[in-house]
C-alpha cells in the first residue's frame, strides 16, 4: 500500500501548477467565463504541446499511455485552477470510445490527431430528457452500414461549438442498453445546428439539433456500443471527480486564507467557531472526495471487480461535495464572496454544473445499489 | 498509488501460521460479545491470559520494537495478524497505543523497561484516568493534586468515566466478593498549582491496587464498565512520573493524538452497515425509491471512514507529518456512527431497537447494541465539538495554533 504519488505523477503535478499559475490568473478565468465561447486556443495548444491531450492514449497511437490515476493527478490541478478546455470531451470521452470500439483504421486516423490536439471532438449523449442512463438516449438513427441519418436533439453538450467533429450516441433500435450506436458527425454537416445555451452554467453547453444529418462514420458495433460506453463513462467520471477534488481544494484554501485575514470584532473571523464549522466542512468534503476518487481511479487501473461501484461512489461524493464546499466558502466570505473579481463565484458556478455532468448523486447512488444487488 | 496490501508468498505462509495458531489456541465459543457488559468472568480471565500469549509471540503489538516487548514485525505482518484476529472474532485483542505511545516518546529507558515492556507483552493493561467531574472537554482545568512527599508523590482527587473492556470491575462473584482486575492507570495531576495552565501538571501511572484507590461503577447506556475513581492519598514513586514534573500536559497530548485516530485504522469492520444492507435485500427496502438513497449514503459514509483510517495508517507508517488528520478520523467516526444509526432506523423501522432477549431481534440484537453504542461513542476522547476545535487549530485559523503532538511515528529518537 502506498497512497503517495509516483515520481512521474509529482513531476506532472508540479509542471501543471507552474503552467496554470502562469497562464490562468483569475482575471483570465473571469474573462473566459464571460466570453462567448469560453475557449482559450492558446492554452489548448500548449496543453497539447505538453502532451496532456495524449496522456492516456496508447503510445502506438501517439499518446503517452499513462494510467488513469496519473490523468487524475492532472485533472485535480486543472480543476483547482478552473482550467476550461475540451480535454474531457475530446481526449477522454471521445478518445476512449474510439480506442475501445473503433476499427484499426479509425484508431490510426483519429487517435494521433486527438493526441496532438489537431482534432477536437465533442461528446453528445444527453437529451432534453436529461440523464446518463442508456434509456435516456432517444435520438433516432436510421439507415444501414455506412449510411446513417440522425434526427433529434442533444442538450447540454459541452464543447460542440468549438469541436471539429461530434461523437454522437444515437438509437438504432428500441430498448435500453441494446440499440445504442456511436456516430461521428462533422461540424459542418448539413442539417446540424449548434446553439450555445445561456445561463449560469459552469461550462459552455450546447443544444445540438440534428435534422436529417448524415453521420460521417460509425464507431463500434451497431446497436452494441453500450458496454464500451459504460466503461468509458466510468473512466471519464473518475477523472471528472478528480477535477472536482481540485475545485474543492481551492475553495477551501480561499476560505481558510480569508478567515485568517479578515478581522471583525477585533479578531480574525476564523477564530469564531461558527465560521470554523464551515471550514471543517470544507476539509471533510475535500478529503472525502479525494480519497474516494483516487481509490476509484486506482480500482479501474487495477481492474478491480468493484471498480464501477467505486467510481459511482466517488461521483456521489464529489457531485454533492463540490457545491457544498463552495457554499461553505461563501458563508466564510460574507459579501466579498459574490464579487465577480474576487473569483469564488466561478467555482460555485462550475460546481453546480459538474454536479450533474456524467450523472448526479441520485443517478450514481441508484447505480451503486444496482451494482451491489440491493 | 496503491490502496491495498499485497502479500508475498512468505507472508501468506505467515498468515497460515497465525490462523493455525488461533485455531489451536482459541476455544470454541469464545467470540466478541454483542455488548461488552456480557463478558463473563471466565471469558475475562481467558482474555487476560490470551493477551499474554499473544504478547509473548509479539503479536499483540506486532510493529513495536522487540527491545520493549513488541513484535518487531513489519506493517504487513501487522495487517495479517489483525485480519486473522478479526476473522476469528477473538475478543479482547485490541492493542491500545494510548499509554505505549506516551511511554515510548516521553519515558526514560528504565520506565520503558518497567512499564512499556509488560504492556506490549500483554502482561498489564492500563486505564486512562483523565476526566474529572469538573474537567471534561476542558481537561486542563483538572483539580487532582500530586504533592511531593520525600521521594514519592501523594495523589488526591476524583476521576470519572474511567476504565475499559479490560480490567473492568466484574461485579460480585458467587461469594459476593468484588473483583477489581485492572492493573495500572495513567493519570494527570497538578504538581505546581502556581504554574500557568498546561505547565502545571504531571503524567503518572498508578497501580490499580494501590492503597487509597476506590472505585464505583457508573450506570451507563452501554456496558463499558466505566468507573468513578477516588484517589485518596495514593502514594507513588517518582519512577512513575512520565516526562518532567510539569510536562504532563505535553505527555498527554501524545496519548490523545493516538486516541483521536492519529495511528489510523486498517482492518475496520462495520457490522451494522453490512447487516443493514443484508436486511435491506431481504425486506426489499433496497428497492424503495427513497430508502435506496438513505442506504447508499450510509454505506458511503462508512467507506469514507475506512479511507480516512487507511490514509492515517499510511501516513503514520510512512512517518509523514500529520496535522488535523487524527481528529478528523475521530470526528468522522463519531458523526458517521450517529448518522448510520439514524439511517438504520429510517430503513428498518423499529426492529433495530429489539435486543438480544427478543426472538424477533435481527442478528441476535446486534443492531440494538449499535443504536446505544453509536450514541455513547460520541464523547470519549474528546467530543465532536472538541475534535472540531482541534482541527481548527491545526488548519491554522484558531486563536490557538498547534501542531500535532509527537507520536512514536514522528518523534525524533
Ligand atoms: C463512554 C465513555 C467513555 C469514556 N472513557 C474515558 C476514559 O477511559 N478515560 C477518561 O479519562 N475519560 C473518559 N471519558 C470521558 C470523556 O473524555 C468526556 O466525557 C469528554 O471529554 C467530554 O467531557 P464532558 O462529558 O465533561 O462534557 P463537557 O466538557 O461538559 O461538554 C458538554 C458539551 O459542551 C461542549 N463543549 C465543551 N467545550 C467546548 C468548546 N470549547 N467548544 C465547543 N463546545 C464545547 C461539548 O462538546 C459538549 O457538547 C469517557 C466518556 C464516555 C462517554
Amino acid at each position: 500500500m502506498d497512497l503517495g504519488l509516483s515520481e512521474e505523477q509529482t513531476m506532472l503535478k508540479d509542471s501543471a501548477i507552474e503552467f496554470l499559475n502562469a497562464e490562468l490568473p483569475k482575471t483570465r478565468v473571469r474573462e473566459l467565463f464571460e466570453s462567448e465561447d469560453g475557449f482559450a486556443p492558446d492554452i489548448w495548444k500548449q496543453m497539447a504541446d505538453l502532451g496532456w491531450t495524449g496522456l492516456i492514449i496508447p503510445e502506438e497511437y501517439g499518446g503517452a499511455g499513462t494510467d488513469l490515476q496519473t490523468l487524475g493527478v492532472l485533472y485535480e490541478e486543472l480543476g483547482a485552477a478552473l482550467a476550461p478546455s475540451p480535454h474531457l470531451s475530446s481526449a477522454v470521452l471521445s478518445a476512449l470510445t474510439i480506442e475501445g470500439a473503433g476499427s484499426d483504421d479509425q484508431k490510426k486516423n483519429l487517435l494521433p490527431a486527438i493526441a496532438n490536439g489537431e482534432q477536437t471532438l465533442a461528446f453528445a449523449f444527453t437529451e432534453p430528457d436529461y440523464g446518463w442512463g442508456p434509456e435516456r438516449v432517444q435520438l433516432t438513427a436510421r439507415g444501414e452500414a455506412g449510411n446513417y441519418t440522425l434526427d433529434g436533439t442533444k442538450l447540454f453538450v459541452p464543447d460542440a461549438h468549438i469541436a471539429d467533429q461530434i461523437l454522437v450516441i444515437g438509437r438504432t433500435q428500441g430498448g435500453q442498453e441494446h440499440g445504442l450506436t456511436a456516430f461521428l458527425v462533422d461540424k459542418d454537416a448539413p442539417g446540424l445546428s449548434i446553439r450555445t445555451q445561456s445561463g449560469w452554467l459552469g461550462d459552455k453547453m450546447n443544444e445540438v439539433t440534428f435534422d436529417g444529418v448524415k453521420a460521417s462514420d460509425v464507431i463500434g458495433p451497431v446497436n452494441g456500443i453500450w458496454p464500451v460506453l459504460d466503461s468509458v463513462l466510468d473512466k471519464a467520471t473518475g477523472v471528472l471527480s478528480a477535477y472536482m477534488v481540485g475545485g474543492c481544494r481551492t475553495v477551501l484554501e480561499m476560505a481558510v486564507e480569508y478567515s485568517q485575514n479578515r478581522v471583525q470584532f477585533g479578531v480574525p473571523i476564523g477564530t469564531f467557531q461558527r465560521v470554523q464549522d464551515w471550514l471543517i466542512m470544507g476539509v471533510n468534503i475535500e478529503q472525502s472526495a479525494r480519497w474516494t476518487t483516487f481509490e476509484g481511479l486506482w480500482k479501474v487501473d487495477a481492474g478491480k471487480e468493484d471498480a464501477a461501484q467505486a467510481i459511482s461512489m466517488a461521483k456521489v461524493v464529489s457531485s454533492n461535495g463540490y457545491f457544498k464546499a463552495a457554499e461553505a466558502a461563501h458563508h466564510v466570505h460574507g459579501g466579498i464572496g459574490i464579487d465577480l473579481d474576487y473569483g469564488l463565484t466561478w467555482y460555485t458556478q462550475k460546481a453546480r454544473t459538474l454536479q450533474h455532468y456524467l450523472g448526479d448523486a441520485v443517478h450514481h447512488r441508484a447505480r451503486m445499489a444496482r451494482l451491489m444487488d440491493l | 498509488m496503491d490502496f491495498e496490501y499485497r502479500y508475498s508468498s512468505e507472508q501468506e505462509v505467515f498468515r497460515t501460521e497465525v490462523r493455525d495458531w488461533l485455531n489451536e489456541n482459541v476455544p470454541e465459543g469464545i467470540t466478541n460479545p454483542l455488548d461488552n457488559a456480557h463478558t463473563d468472568r471466565e471469558t475475562f480471565l481467558w482474555i487476560k491470559d490470551f493477551r499474554k500469549q499473544l504478547g509473548a509471540k509479539g503479536w499483540l503489538y506486532p510493529t513495536w520494537p522487540t527491545e520493549y516487548g513488541g513484535g518487531g514485525l513489519t506493517g504487513d505482518h501487522d495487517i495479517i495478524i489483525k485480519e486473522e484476529l478479526e476473522k476469528a472474532d477473538v475478543p479482547g485483542t485490541d492493542a491500545s497505543a494510548l499509554f505505549p505511545a506516551a511511554a515510548a516518546v516521553w519515558g526514560t529507558e528504565e520506565q520503558k523497561q518497567q512499564f512499556l515492556r509488560p504492556t506490549l507483552q500483554g502482561e498489564i493493561a492500563l486505564w486512562q484516568l483523565f476526566t474529572e467531574p469538573g474537567a471534561g472537554s476542558d481537561l486542563a482545568s483538572l483539580r487532582t493534586r500530586a504533592t511531593k512527599d520525600g521521594d514519592d508523590w501523594l495523589i488526591n482527587g476524583e476521576k470519572v468515566f474511567n476504565g475499559s473492556k479490560f480490567g473492568y470491575k466484574l461485579g460480585d462473584d458467587d461469594n459476593g466478593d468484588v473483583h477489581e482486575e485492572f492493573d495500572e492507570m495513567f493519570t494527570l495531576a497538578i504538581t505546581d498549582p502556581d504554574a500557568p495552565r498546561h505547565r502545571n501538571m504531571g503524567y503518572f501511572i498508578i497501580p490499580g491496587d494501590a492503597p487509597g484507590v476506590t472505585t464505583q461503577t457508573m450506570d451507563l447506556l452501554s456496558g463499558q464498565g466505566k468507573q468513578q475513581i477516588y484517589l485518596d492519598n495514593v502514594r507513588v514513586g517518582n519512577d512513575r512520573l512520565f516526562g518532567g514534573e510539569t510536562q504532563g500536559w505535553q505527555v498527554a497530548q501524545t496519548t490523545l493524538e493516538l486516541e483521536h485516530g492519529g495511528g489510523g485504522q486498517l482492518v475496520p469492520r462495520n457490522h451494522a452497515v453490512e447487516q443493514m444492507l443484508q436486511l435491506a435485500r431481504d425486506t426489499g427496502a433496497g428497492q424503495h425509491p427513497h430508502l435506496v438513497h438513505t442506504l447508499m449514503d450510509a454505506y458511503i459514509d462508512n467507506q469514507i471512514l475506512r479511507l480516512i483510517g487507511l490514509r492515517n495508517y499510511w501516513m503514520y507508517e510512512a512517518k509523514q507529518e500529520m496535522s488535523y488528520h487524527g481528529s478528523q478520523n475521530s470526528l468522522w467516526r463519531k458523526e458517521s456512527a450517529l448518522r448510520t444509526a439514524d439511517a438504520i432506523r429510517e430503513v428498518l423501522g423499529l426492529t433495530p431497537l429489539l435486543n438480544q432477549d427478543d426472538p424477533k431481534a435481527p442478528f441476535g440484537g446486534a443492531l440494538e447494541t449499535h443504536q446505544r453504542e453509536s450514541l455513547v461513542g460520541a464523547h470519549p476522547g474528546g467530543t465532536i465539538e472538541v475534535q472540531k476545535v482541534i482541527i481548527a487549530r491545526r488548519i491554522g485559523v484558531s486563536r490557538t495554533r498547534e501542531r500535532a503532538a509527537p507520536t512514536p511515528s514522528t518523534a525524533k529518537s
